[in-house]
């Protein structure tokens, strides 16, 4: 007589076993960081956090108005987070299908298991895994804050029930080209400022509540039809295995089996190259940002949503200093793209032009500046003087000044040369101070003009001090 | 003329000496076979003259003027490398990763193609040069990237477990490929499990154990490498 064997048992045997793993990794990781002094200065340090507490427990005492205020504030944008916490799900279907469904748990459903439960018996473990979470930080908030805790599990609840509505929706988008994904991301983002516009948050959040049980109810029956499962199980190895801590403390690097392309079908793409270094990096910069596109659309996303912000504040300073973080992360943040493009592939292997790669990028920093720009445009051109055009000025100097000497610093590291920028370092704070204070006093913004000669030996760097051809 | 020289090079990772004090030179049209067994060190030992691994103490010296610390870039320049498993990219199709070999390594685009095609020829590509890598065997892929480094004229070729994944022709016409560099000058450091077949090839051979070289000679003083259990 023939039983099915139990899906439950296998997949508890998988998670046990996989568990077993990661635990020994940790294990080795951190017997590489930990020594028995570094021991003793941690158990002290988790007493003070742990005395801290209590202390903080008067800090917070203090500062009851303002819980009640953010109590308030929760009660009144519950709607609005609905609306708006989809969001998060859809940028993260760009590179995440929601569900980890590794290569093991595949290899486990072609054996005689039920591929359906295995599935819902990850995604009941995510659903899981965040409930506990989310406990755990709401019983804090509960015990350390004024806060009712009708509020903290209305919202504990709210985030349950997007988490297990976005599941599908996310998992289904996954699969599905990216423009698709941009589409729906778009929508979304039209939606919720629509919704702040006409100060209807409540009819919106009830939209958006029964336009995600529809999407449910319509994706359910063809669940697992049209599924890339090479591409699904490839980016759920990278998130299972790849820790990231791990990695820096065995200075190894997880490197993902790419078997998939968002580009693949687009017959021109196949097309030789004509045959100059511009065309090829070129190529070579779309395929790494296609790479990476949910980091950059959480970076770019996170800088807009603090300038759109911050103009509606009371304080016009906070808007400068808001344009000094934007200009300051933006430009690290690009460097460090930059030189993880030659940390993996085929590229890691080759000689690297690097001056050539610094020239060819520079089109897609601007073209990834574009929404900041705009953001930052339309504020002057309400809060428009004479002064506007010179604290611009300063503005796109000191990105400038900034981003090269991240850049440069960025090529100097690949290049191992020992160059030390601390004058660079020391200009680039104050180019970062000059935009905050041309806030105050405009006059500041002649200032740029200092930066024009700096800013000429970064551009030519590799000449001057890098002696990089 | 010394193509790679390496000296005293140790290789630490997650605080334990993979690498331990490693010197040999290589010199000008001479092929060095390192053998081993698995986890001797051999790939780390490549990985670090590639600089895709830091050293952490030693020297290593190409062309006897580009040493890896002080001239990185140009140090790069000077080898090509073919790897165990092919590193292609999914987007490029295989003409593309040619185009990339060719623009790094600064060959012009004539002799490029002339190259191109003959390699085509030889390894029976030459209908999927606009194809992506996923449409190919793994052989196929192999093939592709044994191309690739085959197309610059680097002083210093490296190659990791040459013949993986081959058909007996395409090794066959991989010999003749190396068998011609080598008479123009070109070195070789490969790694092998299949000492047998690079024994016509190989002038010298290094023997890597647990990370360290215990023994080092001609080719024709290589015996056997004895299984762990016997070391």
């Amino acid at each position: 007589m023939n039983h099915s064997p139990s899906t439950w048992k296998a997949y508890l045997f998988l998670r046990e076993n996989r568990s077993k793993k990661k635990r020994r990794i940790y294990k080795m990781g951190f017997q590489t960081v930990i020594d028995k002094t570094t021991s003793a200065y941690l158990i002290v340090l988790f007493g003070y956090v742990f005395l801290s507490f209590f202390i903080f427990g008067d800090i917070l005492a203090a500062y009851e108005s303002e819980f009640i205020w953010i109590e308030r504030q929760a009660q009144e944008r519950l709607p609005l987070i609905l609306t708006i916490l989809p969001i998060r799900y859809i940028t993260q279907s760009f590179r995440n299908p929601g569900v980890i469904f590794t290569n093991s748990e595949y290899q486990l459903s072609i054996l005689p298991y039920s591929r359906k439960k295995l599935w819902l018996l990850t995604a009941l473990e995510k659903v899981l895994k965040r409930l506990l979470i989310w406990s755990v930080i709401g019983f804090f908030v509960i015990i350390l804050t004024p806060i009712a805790s009708s509020v903290v599990i209305s919202y504990i609840l709210l985030f349950l029930f997007v988490e297990i509505c976005m599941t599908i929706p996310q998992w289904k988008l996954f699969q599905q080209k990216w423009y698709i994904k941009l589409v729906c991301l778009i929508f979304l983002f039209i939606l919720n400022g629509y919704s702040v516009l006409i100060n209807s948050q409540q009819l919106i959040g009830i939209i958006v509540f029964t336009g995600i049980i529809l999407i449910n109810i319509w994706l359910l029956p063809v669940l697992f039809q049209r599924i890339k499962w090479s591409r699904v199980t490839e980016v759920s190895d990278f998130h299972v295995w790849n820790i990231k801590w791990i990695g820096a403390v065995s200075k190894t690097r997880f490197k993902r089996q790419r078997k998939f392309s968002i580009f693949q079908h687009l017959s021109y793409r196949k097309k030789p190259f004509t045959y100059t270094t511009k065309s090829i990096h070129n190529r070579i910069w779309q395929v790494y940002f296609a790479k990476n596109m949910e980091l950059i659309v959480w970076l770019i996303g996170a800088l807009l949503l603090m300038l759109i912000i911050l103009p509606f504040t009371p304080k016009k300073i906070l808007m400068f200093i808001g344009i000094a973080v934007a200009v300051f992360v933006y430009a690290s943040s690009v460097a460090s793209f930059f030189m993880d493009q030659f940390k993996s592939d085929i590229v890691e292997v080759l000689p690297w032009d690097l001056h050539a790669y610094k020239q060819s990028f520079f089109k897609w920093v601007v073209i990834g500046s574009l929404p900041i720009v705009i953001c930052i445009m339309t504020y002057f051109s309400f809060h428009f003087t004479y002064w506007t055009p010179l604290q611009l000025f300063l503005i796109i100097i000191s990105f400038m000044y900034m981003y090269h000497v991240q850049m440069n610093q960025s090529i100097a590291l690949l290049a191992k040369k020992s160059v030390l920028f601390v004058k660079e370092k020391w200009y680039s704070g104050l180019a970062f101070l000059l935009i905050i204070g041309s806030g105050f006093y405009p006059i500041l913004s002649c200032g740029a003009l200092f930066f024009i000669y700096p800013l000429k030996q970064q551009i030519h760097a590799q000449v001057y001090f890098l002696h990089i051809q | 003329m010394k193509t790679l020289q390496v000296h005293d090079v140790t290789t630490v990772l997650s605080n334990k000496k993979i690498l331990d004090g490693i010197t040999f030179d290589v010199n000008s049209g001479e092929v060095m076979a390192l053998v081993g067994h698995n986890g001797a060190g051999k790939s780390t030992l490549i990985k670090t003259i590639l600089g895709i691994l830091e050293k952490a103490s030693g020297q290593l010296t190409v062309m006897e003027k580009f040493d890896q610390d002080e001239d990185f870039l140009k140090f790069k320049q000077q080898i090509s490398y073919l790897p165990e498993e092919p590193l292609l990219l999914t987007e490029f199709t295989v003409m593309q990763h040619f185009q990339l070999y060719g623009k790094s390594y600064h060959i012009e685009e004539e002799i490029l193609h002339e190259r191109i095609e003959r390699y085509l020829k030889g390894f029976e590509l030459t209908d999927k040069q606009n194809e992506y890598p996923e449409a190919l065997s793994k052989g196929m892929r192999q093939k592709v990237q044994t191309i690739c480094a085959f197309l610059p004229d680097a002083p210093l070729l490296v190659i990791d477990e040459p013949f993986m994944g081959l058909d007996i022709y395409a090794i066959q016409y991989f010999e003749e490929i190396l068998r011609e560099k080598i008479a123009n000058g070109t070195s070789v450091l490969l790694t092998t499990h299949q000492l047998d077949r690079v024994k016509n090839i190989a002038h010298h051979y290094i023997m890597l154990q647990e990370g360290k070289m215990i023994q080092t000679g001609t080719i024709n003083e290589f015996k056997t490498i004895k299984r762990r259990r016997e070391q």
